[in-house]
């Protein structure tokens, strides 16, 4: 019986402990040993427990209920010899038939063999006895195979007690906790998919399967929700940081000041000549070089911030000088200086007209957050690149595509409500049944922007735009408080045909 | 007229010497002398191109004269460390577009420069704006936004806007030009009446009855001089010079 049990454990994983004849137990070795053996330093340390991450579904995560295999490791004190272990497993934990235990001794690097008798296994409980004491400092580890595990809170701990050679009985220190992710409904639905045979008849398709698998795109939206949020967190962050940014680089490069100005524009063209990959592997590996360091969404966000500062600045000095001028010599006239004039009459009106292009470049950002995905931010694209890395298959970006998509589609939509609303709005004096037409549309989404019409030419908002979607051309220069004699040849030609 | 003979004895407001301007190469103004006394309304008449409106502009600085000297009450404003700001805080100015600003309500129009540039406090400004709108009769469209104005209204909330500001004179550049002629009126009516309250004006139009009626003095500029000044009588019933005489012919 012990002898074909033997054979049969040897084929099935031939690791597995060999069993011999039982010796007699040597009673009375060292009795001090037994004595001292509580008090001693250097008890038995549990140092690693590990579970192996469950297949049934993407990511690297360990999902209760799913069997695996779970790994304690133990080493056996410096003055003691352990005779029997007693593993106890969180409440919860399912053996099945098809659960064995592995057992391997090392001393150092070498292999021992494990004198044993057969793993009892009830009930969450695995008992084993040591024909031969565990010599000290052996290092002992315990696979267990098939094993399906609970997911309490606090992760899965692994307690018991063991028996030294003198027969002293000692509690285990608990082990470290192992991760166990319970069972989501997606989970839930995903196993039920693979059930389904119209799932199969679809995953048959190649195309489909790659690109569309049912039970990825379940399984991925949960496991993406994060990435979408960090992304939208970098985005939201530096965004609102880029826009004061790219106001005092306008100012100053529609300003009198020749240094700034081509400071300014210097630092304008340069980012925006190059590509923000660029930007973003210069911050990344320039700085730590440098010996700065930092949290890699700090640096994400600043890069981000400062590249997008440059685009918002042509944005922001495209919308200041298409208003017309009239408005800036109405505040002249009333003795309002360049800063007063700018803050309470061309801002206000400035803001108003480049929304529909600030909401374009809040747009573009948001989807250039992938490009930090390049140097290990975790962001909405990295957390897609696991998974697609993790299961071979495209869904997770098709996926990660979506999240995209909730987000920039809605702000596409109102960006075209913004231009249709503001081509619609003329000057004060004419135009007016365009406006409220154009009102009428764009009221109920934009309560939150009063329903001004603008003055001045409607194109100039149009020419705001382009302004943006083509970098390189600049809007029409209507106002320049450094030309204005130019200015006034214009208005003096009007005035002469 | 006695009432012209009046105000010549009164204090000059502005005075204009030799003003040349040039926009390139194309001289605009060649040499324009004129004194404008207080409680004095003189109207410009010229043809387009002769130099009417760029004369005007100068008067508050929006154009840097090439040469020559414009002097605000005793103060020359062409030296070169004049503080053009505080100098057009007393010249209110109408232009032909209206140039309100278009975020803001009428009342909050003739409210800002009011708090920004004079330093009122809001109630004050507030006080004031409202009792000019209600001069301009526009009392009742004080929280209108310019854009739900008509170009009258607008151009009388300009009106207001500048009036606030206590000027000591005030410039209108082709005021009503910009209008459809049923709103014509309303304006020429407020500026009839700022004239009887005494408000000194320069007012560049082409509204020939405004200037004969309403006129103490009137201009005629042509090719960047002024040709001919006078009475509107002596003006419209007996100009002078040939130009003048073109110039009214074609119009009337």
């Amino acid at each position: 019986m012990k002898k074909s049990d033997r054979a049969q454990r040897a084929t099935a994983a031939n690791e597995r402990l060999t069993l011999r004849d039982i010796l007699p137990k040597a009673f009375s070795l060292m009795l001090a040993f037994a004595l001292m053996a509580p008090c001693l330093a250097g008890a038995i340390t549990v140092d690693n427990t590990t579970a192996r991450p469950t297949q049934t579904t993407v990511g690297n995560s360990v999902y209760a209920g799913d069997p695996t295999r779970v790994t304690w490791e133990c080493v056996v004190g410096e003055n003691e010899e352990v005779s029997s272990i007693f593993l106890q497993y969180p409440e919860g934990t399912v053996f099945s038939n098809e659960s064995y235990a592995r057992l391997t001794a090392l001393d150092g690097l070498d292999r021992l063999e494990v004198d044993a008798v057969d793993p009892i296994m009830a009930d969450g409980t695995v008992r084993i006895e040591f024909k031969t004491p565990l010599a000290p400092g052996t290092r002992l580890r315990v696979e267990m195979y098939f094993v399906a595990l609970p997911a309490p809170a606090g992760g899965v701990v692994i307690t018991g007690s063991y028996t030294t050679r003198s027969g002293a009985v000692q509690d285990l220190p608990a082990s470290p906790a192992i991760e166990v992710v319970g069972k989501s409904s997606a989970d839930a639905m995903v196993a039920w998919l693979d059930e389904q045979p119209w799932v199969e008849k679809w995953n048959s398709v190649p195309f489909l399967r790659t690109f569309f698998k049912p039970q990825l795109i379940v399984a991925s939206f949960p496991s993406l929700f994060k990435g979408w949020l960090r992304a939208m967190a970098l985005v939201l962050i530096g965004f609102p940081l880029a826009i004061p940014l790219g106001l005092v680089l306008a100012l100053l490069k529609i300003g009198k000041f020749k240094l700034t100005k081509g400071l300014a524009s210097l630092y304008v063209n340069v980012v925006r000549g190059t590509p923000l990959f660029l930007q973003i592997y210069i911050a990344f590996f320039g700085l730590p070089l440098m010996g700065i360091t930092a949290n890699n969404y700090v640096v994400g966000v600043i890069v981000l911030a400062m590249n997008s500062s440059a685009y918002l600045c042509e944005i922001f000095r495209a919308g200041i000088q298409s208003i017309h001028k009239g408005q800036f010599e109405a505040a002249a006239s009333l003795g309002m200086n360049g800063a007063q004039t700018m803050f309470n009459v061309i801002i206000p009106q400035t803001v108003r007209r480049v929304i529909p292009t600030m909401t374009s470049e809040f747009i573009l950002l948001y989807k250039d957050t992938s490009l930090l995905s390049a140097v290990g931010v975790m962001e909405l694209m990295m957390f897609g690149k696991s998974l697609v890395a993790n299961t071979g298959n495209i869904t997770p970006y098709i996926v990660a595509a979506c999240y995209y998509l909730l987000v920039t589609l809605p702000l596409i939509k109102l960006v075209n409500v913004l231009e249709a609303r503001l081509s619609g709005t003329d000057g004060g004096s004419g135009g007016k049944t365009k406006a409220k037409k154009a009102r009428k549309s764009g009221k109920k989404l934009l309560s939150a922007i009063s329903p001004v019409p603008l003055p001045g030419d409607a194109n100039v908002a149009q020419d705001a735009a382009q302004a943006t979607a083509e970098p390189e051309v600049a809007a029409p220069a209507v106002w320049r408080p450094d030309a204005e004699p130019d200015l006034s040849l214009t208005d003096a030609g009007h005035e002469m045909s | 007229m006695t009432e012209t003979m009046d105000k010549s004895q009164t204090p000059v407001v502005v005075r204009i010497e030799n003003l040349v301007k040039s926009f390139g190469d194309l001289e605009v103004l060649k040499g324009v002398d004129l004194e404008v006394h207080r409680g004095e309304v003189v109207v410009v008449l010229g043809p387009s191109g002769s130099g009417k409106s760029t004369m005007l502009r100068c008067i508050n600085l929006l154009e840097k004269p090439t040469a020559g000297r414009i002097f605000f009450e005793d103060q020359e404003i062409t030296a070169p460390k004049t503080d053009v700001n505080k100098v057009r805080e007393h010249i209110g100015m109408v232009f032909q577009s209206f140039n309100l600003f278009p975020h803001l309500s009428a009342k909050k129009n003739v409210m800002l420069a009011q708090v920004k540039v004079l330093k009122r406090s809001k109630e004050e400004a507030e006080r004031v704006a409202i009792a000019q709108l209600e001069r301009v009769g526009l009392g009742d469209r004080l929280d209108y936004l310019p854009s739900q104005l008509s170009g009258g209204q607008q151009q009388r909330v300009a009106i207001a806007r500048a009036l606030a500001m206590d000027p000591h004179v005030m410039l209108f550049d082709e005021a009503t030009s910009a209008l459809d002629p049923e709103l014509v009126r309303g304006v020429l009516d407020v500026m009839r009446e700022m004239a009887r309250a005494g408000m000194t004006m320069i007012v560049v139009t082409h509204e020939m009855g405004f200037a004969r009626d309403v006129a103490d003095r009137v201009i005629f500029m042509d090719g960047g001089y002024i040709v001919e000044q006078g009475t509107p009588q002596e003006i419209f019933d007996h100009p002078q010079n040939e130009r003048t005489k073109d110039f009214l012919g074609h119009i009337s």
